[in-house]
């Protein structure tokens, strides 16, 4: 029975959707019959008229204007249409799962038309009725393809596992679909984090990020020359158009100025990835948190001996050095109601829930205490010297322990005072938090960090100033908030907490960074 | 010799003297006359017992034609009585029609039951019964998951359902629209993942799992040619396949599910889930219907509705593979 009503609305689902807007002509007149515009019917988003007149593209209220013209849109049965390009590991799992649970919460039935694991549609229907209100399209390729499909007109929001380049964000302004840089086009879905992979039977925990560009390189050959077995490296990673590979060309064999070497096995997919690693006690392999299957998860080694394993507290404070958040990135015009109303729906606490359920890592603020934290306390005292003296430390502790160090953390880009991109969307997110008053009268301390290169005093000043700059950006965003509903205080600590050793670019770059403490 | 002669003919007339009275002592002067049990017991009965002791109970027991008269206080008062009567009505959890007792050819009351027993590996056997439902075509429901049965010669099936909840209920529903339900309490239930596809006509989706290999022996590809046994779940070893749906008819509804005892599995990984369907000169070119069922995003079961569009004709004998439809299955350490 069930299947039967599942064939009628299929049934409705093709007759609604006979019609999908072509660009045909149409004139919108105005109600009062003065004002005439035709042209080309671009979109019709059930509220607003994209036409290509004679004076470029309008944008027209349509409930000030009458359509007339082979090109109107039947008003009753409009249907919200959609696309999602882009990267693999957003479209096969997280935002379909996202994209199920909105249905979900906005209490429409759901139905899933598949061709294959690349191509597949959502149609939402009215569970009464079955009229379908929205049809959203999947296409699961990369990042890469995502941008270009976006520029092409055909792809609506794209699924980014890396922030977009100069190059693309060039390409999209040339296109009109505006500065894609602006926080208003892109949003974090979710984070992750890029994860050196082993099979769970080989005996290495922790590889430093320089021996990992090497062995990428084909320069470290054996696992006897970081502490292993006495047998040869296979090496496993992405293909080269996946946001993932060139990610980790970009951050780590990059840093390195090292090349990949020729004789890197390329997986299709992460899960093909960790798969083969998982089969393979020399193997190692490029994966991401989101996806280490029946393989393990190796530490990043500071030179200092601290290590940095992918967790999802570390990929929330970017403590981690390899973080990757997922962006979902929208040009510069009217999306239909539906549309907006989902990417509303992403930052819901039910979106991060589906988010975690689904295996990746959400935004939910959490509080870290000061007990949590013994191993960064005791890394403070083992490099404590000349320059960061025991009272500087006492009056860090003193100020710190009735606090709680939040998951939100600011950090630069390399070599920049400009906040990263998680750092960015962490503005928006801790904005938003003032705003509805999730801290409800308890005080927010910025603390600004250093890292170690130069004199402490100076350092001090500038970790000090970082923290004030963050707390500009926040309360600039925070329109709605008062002044004095929070008190919002600024402390600078310079290099007196390290995070990682001083003694790489990604380890300073890791330090350098302004901490959120609510007491 | 004459002696032995006389004895028994003595004997054998005896007998039918004895045989006649027997036969005829209704209407002849042998009949025993019923006596009033008092008397017959010895004792005298007690009309105005009211107060009772011992001796007195002893009495009644002997004397169920004379009992006292009762106490006039009865212990359950109208209201209690709605309570009690309202209670059985609950519990009473097999509905069957009553108001007109119709029996089958073979003469068995025209009753519809169902009766649900636990089995190994957190499933439930279903016995349904319903003796003048013979050779017709039931849906089964639990949760979300649902296929069709067909009832045999004398009205019977029975199947070993996955239970997808600790509280399971399930539900049969007739060509009648009548529904016939059993419940039952599975405590393991929440130690397995359950997921399954169901789908109408004769197209087939198979699962495969790929699970993660934890012996020399184990293969761990499970599919419906190579299922596995509940065992090996119990085992906390693998999971298994179940296929459900015992009818051939173009409107009958397949089910599969796979089972693996997450909650029982000591090593991390993960199972890797998809969806197969065979390109066959029936489906190529066509729409399957379908449905997938999975532990929800939200907690409980998930459903989504699915539509295949099977590829052309050209690629008969070839498969279909769907890796997303079903999520894997994740083995957090524990």
């Amino acid at each position: 029975m069930g299947f039967l009503r599942a064939a009628a609305i299929v049934a409705l689902f093709a007759i609604g959707l006979g019609a999908p807007v072509l660009a045909q002509d149409v004139t919108l007149t105005s109600r009062d019959g003065k004002v005439s515009i035709s042209g080309k019917l671009l979109s019709y988003d059930g509220e607003y008229f994209r036409v290509d007149s004679e004076y470029g593209a309008l944008t027209l209220d349509g409930t000030g204007v009458t359509c007339a013209g082979s090109g109107c849109p039947d008003l009753e049965s409009y249907v919200a249409e959609f696309t999602l390009v882009g990267a693999q590991p957003m479209g096969e799992v997280l935002m379909p799962a996202l994209i199920e649970s909105f249905a979900e919460q906005s209490g429409m039935r759901l139905r899933r038309f598949v061709q294959d694991d690349v191509r597949f549609t959502y149609v939402l229907s009215l569970p009464k009725s079955g009229k379908a209100v929205a049809r959203i399209g999947f296409r699961v390729s990369d990042t890469t393809d995502g941008f270009a499909e976006m520029v092409a007109g055909r792809a609506d929001m794209v699924m980014a596992m890396r922030e977009i380049t100069a190059k693309e964000v060039a390409a999209a302004k040339a296109a009109g679909l505006g500065d894609m840089t602006r926080s208003a086009r892109n949003r974090i879905v979710a984070l992750d984090g890029l994860v050196p992979v082993v099979a769970s039977d080989n005996p290495v925990v922790a590889i430093s990020l320089d021996d990992l560009a090497l062995m990428f390189a084909g320069q470290i050959t054996n696992w006897q020359e970081i502490g292993g077995p006495d047998a040869p490296v296979y090496l496993h990673m992405l293909a080269a158009d996946s946001g993932l590979a060139q990610q980790f060309m970009r951050d780590v064999m990059g840093r390195a100025d090292l090349e990949l070497a020729q004789n890197v096995v390329r997986d299709g997919t992460a899960a093909e990835l960790v798969d083969a690693v998982a089969q393979d006690p020399f193997a190692v392999g490029i994966s991401r948190f989101s996806e280490l299957g029946n393989a393990r998860l190796i530490a990043l080694r500071g030179v200092c001996g601290m290590d940095f394993a992918a967790s999802r507290q570390s990929l929330k404070t970017e403590d981690y050095p390899l973080a990757t958040p997922l962006f979902l990135y929208t040009p510069a015009r009217r999306l239909p109601k539906t549309a907006r109303e989902f990417l509303a729906f992403l930052h819901s606490p039910a979106a991060q829930r589906v988010v975690r359920r689904v295996g990746f890592v959400d935004q939910q603020v959490g509080e870290v205490s000061i007990e949590q934290q013994g191993l960064r306390l005791a890394n403070a005292i083992a490099l404590a010297g000349d320059e960061t003296p025991l009272e500087e430390l006492q009056r860090m502790v003193d100020s710190l322990r009735p606090a709680k160090r939040l998951t939100v953390t600011f950090r630069f880009e390399t070599g920049s005072t400009r906040l990263d991109a998680q750092s960015r969307g962490n503005v928006i997110l801790l904005a938003r938090l003032l705003e509805a008053g999730y801290f409800g009268g308890r005080e927010l301390m910025f603390v600004g960090f250093s890292d170690g290169e130069g004199d402490a005093a100076v350092n001090r000043k500038i970790a000090k100033r970082r923290a004030a700059a963050v707390r500009t950006a926040v309360t600039n965003v925070a329109t709605t908030m008062k002044a004095s509903d929070l008190l919002l205080s600024i402390e600078g600590f310079g290099e007196a907490l390290p995070m990682a050793c001083d003694d790489s670019d990604w380890g300073r770059g890791i330090n350098r960074r302004v901490e959120v403490w609510v007491k | 010799m004459k002696r032995v002669y006389l004895v028994t003919g003595v004997a054998v007339i005896a007998a039918l003297v004895a045989g006649y009275a027997l036969l005829n002592n209704r209407n002849s002067g042998l009949r025993i006359e019923p006596q009033p049990l008092s008397e017959q017991a010895g004792v005298k009965p007690q009309p105005d017992a009211v107060e009772q002791d011992e001796t007195s109970t002893l009495t009644q027991l002997n004397t169920p034609f004379s009992r006292p008269e009762l106490p006039a206080a009865l212990p359950i008062g109208g209201s209690d009585l709605a309570s009690i009567v309202k209670k059985t009505e609950q519990d009473f959890v097999t509905p069957m029609s009553v108001s007109e007792v119709r029996y089958s050819p073979f003469g068995f009351a025209c009753e519809r039951r169902l009766s649900a027993t636990k089995a190994a590996g957190a499933m439930v056997m279903l016995a349904f019964d319903a003796p003048c439902q013979v050779a017709e075509t039931v849906t089964v429901r639990h949760k979300g998951l649902e296929f069709t049965m067909l009832t045999s010669g004398i009205g019977r099936f029975s199947v070993v359902v996955p239970a997808f909840a600790k509280q399971a209920v399930f539900e049969v529903e007739m060509p009648d629209g009548e529904v016939v339900s059993a419940s039952i309490f599975v405590s393991e239930a929440d130690d397995f993942d359950r997921v399954a596809v169901q789908w109408a006509g004769d197209s087939i989706l198979k699962i495969h799992a790929f699970e993660p290999s934890v012996g020399l022996r184990h293969r761990g590809h499970v599919w419906a040619n190579a299922p596995q046994s509940v065992l090996v779940a119990v085992q906390a070893r693998g999971g298994y396949i179940t296929e459900l749906g015992g009818v051939d008819t173009t409107y009958a509804i397949h089910a599969e599910v796979y089972s693996f005892p997450t909650r029982r599995v000591q090593k991390p990984g993960v199972v890797r889930l998809s969806i197969q369907a065979e390109v066959t000169n029936r489906n190529c070119g066509k729409d399957i219907q379908a449905k997938t069922l999975q532990s929800g995003v939200n907690g409980g079961v998930s459903m989504v509705d699915l539509t295949v569009s099977m590829p052309s004709c050209d690629a008969i004998g070839d498969f279909l593979v769907l890796n997303n439809l079903l999520r894997d299955l994740k083995i957090a350490q524990n």
